[in-house]
């Protein structure tokens, strides 16, 4: 695992493909729930929570770095479109900002989440902050 | 299901919208026993030197999330922007409140454009989260 100190800004974090499977929009409902939630795109099709992969980040900054001792300081999410259920979306992810305040490290990661016509579906901006319990 | 966002004037308030956290519930979100942290197992917890879990911050935020579906329908899952800055930790047992207050409403062709302030406040009323949210909701 990487050390903190190695973290560059506009560093890639690389790519994850997956599909949006019925039993994960299902178990993230009922995880939260109850959600009342029937959500369709335009065309009828049905979409999923945007929020839902909003830890999509953590499946490509744990390649690679430790999440031990960070919280969640902020959160940033921008939807463009629906989160299509049963497809496959693919998230990008980078590192956009690094500092410390008062002995604590903060990093800050850019997800963004396309669709199978390389649309853009939802951008999330998480700043993580290494404390000490 | 949602209410109709034609009738959010400046002021108007929204919420409350309650999410329990349970350890259960917590388990479940981060689909414990395949992945474990300190988001849901106590062991992980306590190796930390946490009392137990501490709850995603992104999983109470869903609070917020269910307030705005409930009051912008299908137009929040199309086109919104949400931003929260977190102030305090959340355990299981807690019960997170979303609260909302349009700030803003802007017409504009075909479309109006809410601000929101948005706030996440547990069981003592202590505010854990705070924020804004922007929606675009068809009709001026």
């Amino acid at each position: 695992m990487a050390e903190l100190d190695e973290i560059q800004i506009n560093e890639d974090l690389g790519q994850v493909e997956y599909e949006i499977t019925r039993q994960d929009v299902e178990r993230f409902l009922a995880s939260v729930g109850p959600y009342e939630y029937e959500g369709r795109a335009e065309t009828g099709a049905p979409c999923a929570p945007p929020i839902m992969i909003g830890n999509d980040y953590l499946k490509l900054y744990k390649k690679k770095y430790s999440t031990v001792g960070a919280l969640h300081a902020r959160l940033e999410m921008e939807v463009f479109r629906c989160l299509p259920c049963g497809q496959t979306v693919v998230t990008r992810g980078k590192i956009i900002d690094k500092y410390t305040k008062r002995g604590k490290t903060s990093v800050v990661i850019l997800t963004s989440t396309f669709n199978q016509q390389s649309e853009a579906i939802v951008n999330f901006t998480i700043t993580l902050t290494y404390v000490v319990f | 299901m949602a209410e109709s966002a034609a009738k959010l004037a400046v002021g108007s308030r929204l919420g409350p919208e309650r999410l329990e956290m349970t350890l259960d519930k917590m388990k479940l979100y981060e689909n414990w026993p395949a992945e474990k942290n300190l988001h849901c197992d106590d062991e992980v917890a306590k190796s930390l030197g946490l009392p137990q879990p501490i709850c995603r911050a992104l999983m109470f935020s869903v609070a917020v999330d269910k307030m705005l579906y409930r009051a912008f329908g299908p137009d929040y899952l199309q086109r919104n922007k949400l931003s929260l800055k977190y102030l305090k930790a959340v355990f299981p047992g807690d019960i997170c409140t979303a609260h909302g207050e349009v700030s803003g409403a802007e017409a504009g062709a075909g479309a109006t454009s809410y601000t929101v302030e948005v706030w996440i406040e547990n069981r003592k009323n202590e505010t854990v989260a705070s924020g804004q949210a922007e929606i675009v909701a068809a009709g001026a």
